[in-house]
């Protein structure tokens, strides 16, 4: 099997996981009241989900360049981490 | 690094491209600005330093740069402080919430760093490589949130 598909097919698991890890983190939120949980929950979309989402679906949909692809997932990663961090505040 | 599929080689490979002094035979989307202030400091006569940004518009790609090192310092004071959690209440748990945000976060971030600076290693390899990083943190992260 060629490396770009394994490869491929790792971001694709990547993003399922990111997707299902999201959703019991808002679950943990929606039952505990926990801010964190929440946080995670937003950051973990922003930095396994959105990614995917950016690269296979919504940018070769929409003719995004290289360089605004990668401007939109830098910019989820940091919305993401700034979720999880801002919650340390609490 | 020149002349390959360029999908999304991370910021750092733009970065090389950016901070490229040899002009290089670049895609269909090329901005070029000489910085010839630069080459007018000081008495020692030095070439001119260009700057080529391939992939995208200028402002965009520097925006790009810009963003992923805000990301990358933020993830490493994310870690950092699920660290310092740890440290403070010995509750396993949080270590392994560092072990899997790190894996998620700086890990592939550190390994696009690095890794994309070097031509030797081919792309898939370095794409490979972050996303099995991003994976084992997941399942890390999978596995403190399923036990609670």
């Amino acid at each position: 099997m060629p490396l770009e598909t394994i490869t491929a097919l790792a971001s694709g698991l990547t993003a399922v996981l990111g997707l299902f890890v999201a959703l019991l983190a808002y679950r943990g939120f929606r039952r505990n009241d926990s801010p964190t949980m929440g946080a995670l929950s937003i950051g973990i979309v922003c930095i396994a989900v959105v990614p995917y989402l950016v690269l296979y679906l919504v940018g070769p949909a929409i003719d995004l360049t290289d360089a605004e692809a990668l401007l939109a997932i830098t910019l989820a990663h940091t919305l993401g981490l700034a979720a999880i961090y801002r919650t340390f505040h609490y | 690094m020149i002349g390959t599929p360029t999908p999304l080689t991370g910021p750092p490979a733009a970065l090389a491209r950016a901070t490229g002094s040899v002009p290089e035979a670049v895609g269909s989307i090329t901005s070029t600005r000489t910085l010839e202030a630069i080459a007018r400091l000081g008495s020692i006569p030095v070439a001119p330093l260009q700057i080529e940004v391939e992939g995208g518009s200028t402002p965009v790609v520097l925006a790009a740069i810009a963003t992923f090192f805000v990301a990358l310092v933020l993830s490493v004071l994310v870690t950092y402080r699920f660290v310092e959690g740890y440290r403070r209440t010995k509750a396993r748990p949080i270590l392994l919430l560092a072990v899997g945000m790190f894996l998620l976060a700086p890990a592939p971030m550190f390994i696009r760093l690095l890794v994309g600076n070097v031509a030797a290693i081919p792309l898939s390899v370095q794409l490979l490589t972050t996303t099995l990083s991003e994976l084992s943190g997941l399942v890390v992260i999978l596995y403190v949130v399923y036990s609670r």
